[in-house]
């Protein structure tokens, strides 16, 4: 008759009954964490990641809030918990390497969302140009539009438009600045002063044992800058020395 | 002893507070505060677990906009526990509303109870049930009683509220919510009884 594990006790809710809540009432909520740069602002709603700020560049939590609003229609609140979607977002935020988190694309127009997708697929230590990007993404598409796409970026870092690059150098209209675009590169492994050194030779393409590579492709960082590798100016002179497209960083738009 | 974890009557006031001040800003606190304690609360009138969350997450949803709605004052001289759980009960009510009563219902058809002259000293259901001795013949008996009954009986015997709280949540005079928890109590041990427990 007695049972013999009677199960008492209070039954608490599913680990997102908060977060779907907030979805139902229309409020998003933020925390803070870390990552190179410093403190950054976090913030998500029951679709994703929807915002990372530098708290450097806001100051106040208030201001963070209010530009959210202005830009979101939503308002946001800061969390007393971290639900699935914020802790998996600390954890990316600390560590590139970390599982991709899921991030809020609502308010996303088509262009945005596929330029995202692409620079999602921009792996730590690699950096691609706009151009291959725009080329990518076929007719219609420009460099200049994808920069804007990417300057307007509310989730630098998660979607990491750090890793795209400009024609002419290195770095250069990221969100969060020259600097910190930089030291990011700098941080997954690149070199960009190396880079730039290459660009300003004229060099486009890195011969690289019997294959080309971007200037910005992890594999070729090491040796960038040390003297003795071979430049090349064009895509002539890469068909002339006969050298096949490098799949890791892929010089040739797909 | 209360069954189900609800916050300390100082922390209730301090969300009031809070809550007076901003709503949004207050409403997470307010939510852990009371979630457990709601979706246990739910799950016991309906003895439907799968449904409780959502009706819970409703009742929720209706005190954010009622929050909303009220003027700070008001908000500030909330009984933020039986006015949650009072929302929790008239959702409860309407989810099962429309159901047909139990077959096996406790109570007769005039509205007595079975167990109306069953009297002794034997520790009660909710005694027996703080033991871990009888938890599931006790929410059988639980599922049984009528949805007038039932109410009143979860909050004070197992929710641990008040008998001021529970005529604060049913909008009822103290002296009924009494005597419905009491003849709850009965017809619950008298169906213990019964089952040999």
């Amino acid at each position: 008759m007695f049972d013999a594990q009677p199960q008492q006790a209070p039954r608490p809710p599913g680990a997102d009954f908060t977060t779907a809540l907030f979805a139902r009432i229309g409020l998003d909520r933020y925390t803070v964490g870390s990552c190179v740069l410093g403190a950054v602002y976090l913030g998500w709603s029951a679709r994703g990641v929807s915002a990372v700020r530098l708290t450097a560049a806001h100051g106040a939590a208030d201001e963070f809030a209010d530009w959210y609003h202005e830009r979101t229609g939503r308002r946001i609140v800061p969390a007393v918990e971290l639900d699935t979607i914020a802790r998996a977002a600390q954890a990316k935020l600390a560590d590139s390497s970390a599982a991709d988190v899921p991030v809020d694309l609502d308010l996303a127009t088509p262009l945005e969302r596929d330029v995202f997708a692409r620079v999602r697929e921009i792996r730590a230590g690699y950096a691609r140009p706009c151009e291959l990007i725009a080329r990518e993404l076929g007719a219609g598409c420009t460099p200049q539009s994808v920069a804007d796409v990417l300057t307007n970026n509310a989730v630098p870092l998660l979607i990491p438009c750090h890793r795209v690059v400009r024609e002419d150098r290195c770095c250069g209209g990221y969100v969060f600045g020259d600097d910190a675009q930089q030291q990011l590169l700098a941080a997954e492994g690149l070199d960009p002063s190396a880079v730039d050194r290459a660009i300003e030779r004229g060099y486009r393409y890195i011969e690289n044992d019997g294959w080309f590579c971007l200037p910005t492709c992890g594999s070729i960082a090491v040796h960038l800058d040390a003297p003795g590798y071979a430049g090349l100016r064009s895509l002539d002179e890469v068909r002339a020395r006969g050298l096949r497209a490098c799949g890791s960083c892929r010089p040739l738009a797909a | 002893m209360a069954l189900a974890v609800a916050p300390e009557a100082g922390v209730e006031s301090d969300l009031a507070a809070a809550l007076a001040r901003d709503v949004d800003g207050a409403f997470e606190p307010y939510v852990i505060a009371y979630r457990t304690c709601i979706v246990t609360f739910v799950a016991r009138l309906l003895g439907d677990t799968a449904r409780a969350e959502d009706i819970a997450q409703e009742v929720f949803v209706r005190a954010y906009h009622a929050l909303q709605a009220y003027p700070s004052e008001r908000r500030a001289a909330l009984h933020l526990r039986s006015w949650t759980y009072a929302i929790a009960h008239n959702l409860t009510r309407n989810a099962v509303r429309d159901a047909p009563p139990p077959a096996d219902s406790l109570e007769y058809d005039d509205g007595d109870e079975r167990a109306a002259a069953t009297v002794d000293h034997a520790p009660g259901p909710e005694l027996l049930a703080l033991r871990g001795e009888t938890w599931h013949a006790v929410q059988a008996a639980v599922a049984r009683l009528s949805p007038r009954l039932r109410p009143a009986y979860v909050m004070r015997y197992l929710e641990d509220l008040s008998y001021d709280e529970i005529a604060h949540a049913l909008r009822q005079p103290v002296g009924t919510v009494k005597a419905s928890a009491h003849r709850a109590a009965l017809a619950v041990r008298s169906y213990l009884e019964e089952a040999n427990v």
